[in-house]
This record gives structure tokens, sequence and C-alpha cells, in this order.
């Protein structure tokens, strides 16, 4: 059986629409050979304001609801403010969601190593290369962050990103604490983090998954020696210390379970 | 400043009428000498004033008129049981009826002036049943109300309070049926009075019930009218578009009845009744797409807490037109799960108990829940479906009591918080014990109106399943026709624009569209239209 019923409204909040997608999508040969409902406009939305109910909330019959429901998800990203290091990393996250808004989550953020194209240029000496090499490589660098954080999913809404097409999406928030690791034996150190972030649903349990992390510690600054390339490592206790603020940008799949 | 000096004013003139004026007020001393004893040396007769300070009753005026009330109501409450001040019975009763009312004790003053009153043809007869009056407006209370009403004379009241009168009594006629007497007594409300636009509107609906249309729809438009400046949302405007659309639709002009449907505003709370109201009109006039548009709203999830089982049947009817029944089949068992239960509940509450007071309680836990839970109810069990509970909280009758109630509650904290030598005086006592009877009896009485309304909702429940079953025969008839135009390859093509996966139709260039998928939003309510089409000729 087709589905019972299909209907449209024009609406002017929670929603999102993409009217350039859409004009692509109203060219298709068969939406050109289409009948044409037509409404009376009268009968169309003409107000701004919401009905007054004794419960007033934004939605009801959720197509995505999360209280009570576990989330898992894996992502992958760049670091967008590191200097010396390769930026690429992937993420895993576990989640539980106490309601619709609160949830705690567990994530663990791992580097692929190596060196920014910065950091490969300052550790070759001679032409083409850094007059004075300097290799970071031999410097502790991040190699994980591990973090336990609470979630707040703050927005529930929908996009249409054609006619045909509608998603629903949440955005939210994240905080907590965790550590990170070090490489070169420098054990871990304490980190903040924090992230805003947003769902899109492809399915009622199938999300993308885009977000935008921050998070700071106090670590080894390699600039305090001096790294040459052909010379020993130096001790990692030897470096000098710095409060650092990382960004991190990350796009993955969420499944809820 | 202004009310306190009137009514003080008020009282002083009792007290000169009285001849009870204090000594040291020269023009009324004179009405003291004139009641003193007669003849020289004779002993003064019960009841009469003596000209000095002494005399309890000055004493008890003199403090009223300073505006001690609480040592006045003590004092007066004693002498009016006095024999020494037999004779003056009536006199002090209006007195004290007036200090309690001025303590904003009006239940305990109403008693005072309903004794005055009760004593007949008295020079205070006339200012008792006034200030009953007033003290039963305050209360809200009926039965206090048509008790003054049916004895004051409107041209003996002061024009002040003439226009809360008039109301009154209109109301008073518009509940025993006497619908032009009705409408004549509101339209006697002034315009300036703050009562006019409830009386306007009252006035219009008292036309409607006397059928006299077109007078209503003027009563409707000039209140309409009289409110523009208030803004769209004006209860008072709101009300007179529904009033207007309610004519318009009883003259079976329903397009203009549709246009004023429209014009009420939709943060409004009339305008989840015009949801369905205009439904009616749309089907009447044949706009079955529009009418199950406004069903879809209707019947989403943000209305699971309204008791609305006629829509249901009516958006069956809709389907039955064209021929939808799959959706009809669906509709029916939708009102079949929903109100079957209901149904059965209320029969349980009803077999359950015959105490009023239980049902006023259910109610008030009800209420009481919903404003702490902010309209939610969803877990908590009643006696009484909360949706039918919703349905009577919304009764006029039950309002007027439920807030009788709350008036007569919020009088016993103010003698609660009164000094305790007041609380355990006779006339403490006495006022305890009135607001303790008043309230028990009134919480009978709206436990009685809410038992009332239980067995008419029921009544109405059953009417309605006999409905569904001459729906559902239609259905299975229709359904049966179908079948042999199908056989007989006269049915129509099977390809339906809300069939196919695949978009087919798309939307006039301007406006958006968001296939429904299952989930309500409130923005959403109101503006869901209907694109599939009908499924016969």
């Amino acid at each position: 059986m087709a589905a019972v019923f299909q209907f449209f409204y024009s609406s002017l909040i929670f929603k999102i629409t993409f009217p350039a997608l859409l004009a692509g999508l109203l060219l298709s040969s068969s939406v050109l050979q289409a009948s044409v409902i037509e409404f009376s406009v009268d009968e169309l939305a003409a107000e701004t304001v919401l009905p007054v109910f004794d419960n007033s909330v934004s939605v009801r019959n959720r197509l995505v609801t999360k209280t009570g429901r576990f989330e898992v998800g894996l992502s992958g990203g760049l670091s967008l403010n590191e200097p010396f290091y390769g930026p690429s990393h992937f993420a895993l996250h576990g989640a539980y969601h106490l309601s619709e808004v609160h949830g705690l989550q567990l994530s663990h953020t791992q580097w692929l190593g190596g060196l920014s194209t910065y950091g490969e240029q300052l550790s070759i000496g001679g032409p083409g290369g850094s007059p004075a090499p300097f290799d970071p490589s031999l410097a502790p660098q991040v190699e994980g962050l591990t973090t336990l954080n609470y979630q707040a999913s703050l927005f529930y809404g929908k996009i249409s990103l054609s006619k045909q097409l509608v998603m629903n999406l949440s955005i939210y928030g994240l905080a907590g604490f965790g550590a990170v690791g070090l490489s070169r034996g420098a054990g871990s150190k304490l980190a903040a983090h924090a992230a805003v972030g947003q769902n899109i649903f492809i399915t009622p349990d199938l999300a993308f998954k885009f977000d935008i992390r921050l998070f700071s510690y106090r670590g080894p600054d390699p600039t305090t020696q001096v790294l040459n390339p052909s010379g020993p490592a130096p001790d990692p206790s030897t470096f000098g210390e710095d409060l650092y603020f990382n960004t991190l940008i990350n796009f993955g799949l969420v499944y809820l379970l | 400043m202004i009310r306190r000096k009137l009514r003080m004013t008020t009282l002083l003139s009792v007290l000169l009428i009285g001849g009870l004026a204090a000594p040291n007020s020269s023009g009324a001393e004179e009405l003291l000498v004139a009641q003193a004893p007669s003849r020289p040396g004779a002993p003064a007769r019960a009841g009469a004033a003596a000209p000095d300070g002494n005399n309890p009753l000055v004493q008890a005026l003199q403090m009223a008129r300073s505006g001690n009330y609480v040592e006045a109501s003590m004092s007066l409450f004693q002498l009016s049981y006095s024999p020494r001040f037999r004779n003056r019975r009536t006199q002090i009763r209006y007195i004290l009826g007036l200090t309690l009312f001025e303590m904003n004790l009006n239940q305990v003053a109403a008693f005072q002036f309903i004794s005055v009153v009760r004593q007949g043809e008295s020079q205070y007869l006339r200012q008792a049943l006034e200030k009953l009056s007033l003290a039963a407006d305050n209360l809200g209370d009926d039965t206090l109300l048509n008790y003054a009403l049916g004895r004051v004379r409107v041209d003996d009241f002061p024009r002040i309070h003439r226009d809360m009168l008039n109301y009154r009594i209109g109301e008073f006629q518009l509940r025993n049926n006497q619908f032009p007497e009705a409408a004549r007594s509101f339209s006697r409300v002034q315009r300036a009075s703050g009562l006019f636009p409830k009386a306007k509107y009252m006035e219009g609906l008292a036309l409607t019930q006397a059928n006299q249309l077109p007078r209503a729809l003027r009563a409707f438009e000039d209140l309409f009218d009289s409110r523009r400046a208030f803004g769209p949302t004006d209860s008072a405007r709101v009300s007179a578009l529904m009033g207007m659309a309610r004519v318009y639709y009883q003259q079976r002009n329903w397009d203009r009845a549709l246009d004023v449907y429209r014009q009420v505003p939709r943060d409004t709370e009339a305008w989840h009744d015009t949801l369905f109201e205009s439904s009616w009109a749309m089907l009447r006039s044949g706009r079955f797409r529009s009418a199950l548009s406004n069903f879809h709203s209707l019947h989403s999830s943000y209305y699971e807490d309204f008791f609305i089982p006629e829509s249901l049947l009516l958006r069956s009817i809709v389907y039955l037109y064209i021929c939808k029944y799959d959706e009809m089949e669906k509709v029916l068992n939708l009102f079949n799960q929903i109100y079957r239960p209901v149904y059965r509940q209320i029969d349980q509450a009803l077999n359950s108990t015959n105490d009023p007071v239980v049902y006023f309680n259910e109610m008030v836990r009800m209420i009481r829940d919903q404003k702490l839970n902010d309209g939610s109810t969803e877990e908590t069990r009643y006696l009484i479906p909360f949706l039918v509970g919703r349905r009577i909280m919304k009764e006029g009758d039950f309002q007027t009591s439920y807030n009788y109630i709350s008036r007569l509650l919020e009088e016993t904290r103010r003698v609660v918080e009164m000094p305790a030598e007041w609380r355990q005086s006779a006339v403490g006592q006495y006022a305890q014990r009135v607001l303790q009877t008043r309230i028990a009896r009134a919480r009978e009485r709206a436990g009685r109106q809410i038992r009332a309304h239980l067995e008419s909702i029921r009544l109405e429940l059953f009417d309605l399943f006999e409905q569904e079953g001459f729906i559902r025969f239609e259905m299975i008839n229709g359904k049966k026709q179908a079948l042999q135009k199908r056989i007989a390859g006269r049915d129509l093509p099977q390809t339906q624009v809300d069939e196919g996966t695949r978009r087919d139709y798309y939307i006039q260039n301007g406006f958006e569209y968001w296939p429904f998928r299952g989930e309500y939003w409130l923005d959403e309510i109101g503006n869901y239209h209907y694109v599939g089409t009908q499924s016969c000729d």
C-alpha cells in the first residue's frame, strides 16, 4: 500500500532548505511532465506564529529518537592549526543518550603520525629547505587523544535537500576531559576538550557526522631544543612546556543502536 | 484611594441614617439625641444608643469609621446577638456585613447581607441587596447572584455598578433560555464598561440562540470593531471572529464562514476550534481536500489530549465521499482504539462511586499535575480519562464552581492570616465555619457537575459508536461497489498521485514542499495540505 498521506507545508523555522539544489532537481524530465497541484492562496500559511498548546514542544513523534540508545561513530579529519606534525587523524566514539538532550560520550582520536608539509620543509636543510635544519620528529608529539565528554544535543530539526529528500539533523555540543598520549616515551598529559557538531540523519539510525573540536593541553614545545636532523633525539624531559590549543575538523558516520 | 473614600462615605451614610454617628459629629449628634429616651429620668430602652462613648455600639461604629475593621467586626458580631440591641439587629448585621466586605471577606459578608434581606422590608434592604450583589460578583457564585438578582431592582442600583448588574442579569436569563431578554440585558452594558466586550459577545450569543442571526452578526461585528486597537490576539476580538464565523455557518454561507475562520490567529486558544469547525464548513461546501488537510493537523499527536471523537467520524465521511475506503477503515479503527477505552473508563468512573467529592478531587489532581508538569500528564492514571477531564475543565459551569472554590480558599487564607485574637473571637470562629461549609458544599456541587458531564459524554460517545456502525456499513457497501466496478472494468485507473514513490507532481513556484514523514512539527500544525486525489467519480 502506498503512503497514507502526502502533505506539504510552507515553513519558516526549524528547517533549512537549499533552493539551488531544489531548482536542479526540478528540471528533471519526470517533473516537467508532472501534473500541477494548485492550492488556493487563502489556504496557504499566512502567519509566522505558532499554535498554543498546554505543552508546547517543537516536535512530536520524532523520527530520530535518542533516549536510552547507544551511539557509535567513526570519523576522520584534519588538525587545522598544527604547524609541524601530520594533521590527519581518525576518531572513534561511543555514546549513551540519557535523554533526547543529555548524553555521555567516550571518544578516542588517533593521529596517523609523520610531519606536516611545513615540518618536512623545516627538517630539510640546504637548497630548497631550511637554512638551519629543524626536525620536529625528534620531539615528542601527540599520538592520541582520549576524552570522556558530556554531550548536549541542543537542536533537532530537519533539512530539505530536494523536494523528495528530507533529512533530520541534530546539532550537539561536547565538553569533557581526558588525556593526550605523547610519543618518544613522554607519557600522557591532561587535556580539556570541547566540540560542536552536527549529525545529518540519512535514516532514523544512520547519520553523517561533522564536527569541529578544540582540545587543549600543556605539553613539550619542540622549539625549546635544537632538533638537528642528524643529531640524537633529546630527552623528552628536557623540553620546555607550553599550553596548546588545537582545532580539529572531522567527518564521519554515526549509528544509533 | 477613591474607592476607600467612597466606601467610607457609604459606611458613614449608613451610620447617619441609622442615627448612630459618633457623638463628636455635630449633625449626627442631633440624630442621636432625637433617638435618645424621650422621658427625662426614664431608664434607657434596650437597643437605644446612649449619647456617650461607653455605648458598645457607638464604640464599634467609631472603630469601623476609623478603619479598624478587625476590632469593629468582633464587636459588631457580638452585638448582633445581644438582646440589648435586638431592635437594631438588622442595622448591626448590615454594618457588620460592610465591615467584613471591607476586610475582603466576601462570603462571610454576604451571609450578613442575606440575613438583612431575609428580615424583609427595612431601610437596609436595598443597600444590602446591592452589597450582596457586589460580594456575589466578587465571589462569582451563581447561587448567591441568583438570590440577589431575583430581588434587586436595576433602577435602585447605583449607576456605577449597574453594568455589572445588567451583565449578571443577562447571564441569569441566558441560563434560563430567555434569549431575547438576555440579549436586551447584555445590550444595556455601557460601551465604557470593562464588561462591555463580554456583554457584547454574550448578546451575540443570545441572539444566535434566539435565531436572530442578522442581529447576532451585527453584535459580533460591533465587538470586533470595538477591539481593533487591541491587537490580533485580543481574546474579545477573537471571540467576535468566532461568533461571526459561526453565524455565517448557521446561515449556510460556507465561504464567508471559512473566510472568517481563517482570520483567527493561530497563536490563540480559539484557533484549535476553528480547525474542526472550518472542516465542517469545508465538507458542506464540497472542499474535501481542504477538510482532509485540516484533519491531518487535528489528528496529530499534538491533539492527543483533546476530546474530538466527532472529528474522526467526520474524516471517515470525507474519505467515504472520495472512495478512500482503506483510509476510512484506518480512521474508524483509530476512533474505536481511542474512544472505546475512554467510554469504558467513564463507565467505570460513574459506576465506581456516587460521591461527587471524589470526582472533584480527581479533577483538581489533574489540573494541578497539568500545571506542575507544564501541560504534560502522560504517565499519570486518573479515575477520569485525561482527555475527558480536560474537556470538563473548560466547561463554563465547572469553571465557575472551580473559580468560586478558589476564591473561598483565598478567603480562608485571609482568615488564617488575621490576628489570633480575631480568629479566636466569635466572628472569627463563625467565619471559619461558614467558609468550611461553603467550600464543602461547593466541592460537592462541582463534583455533581463533573458527574453530569461524564454522563453526558458517555451518552454522546454511545451515540457516536452507533454512528460509527452506520459509517462502517457504508464503507463496506462502498467497497463492494468498487469491487463490482473493477470486475466490470469501470473503475478509475490504479495509478494515483499519492500512490507512486516517484514524485510526479510539483507545487506552485514560490512554495516549499516538505513531504510528511510521520513526525509532527509545531510550526507545521495547520499547514498540512492533502495532495491525494479521489478514487471515484
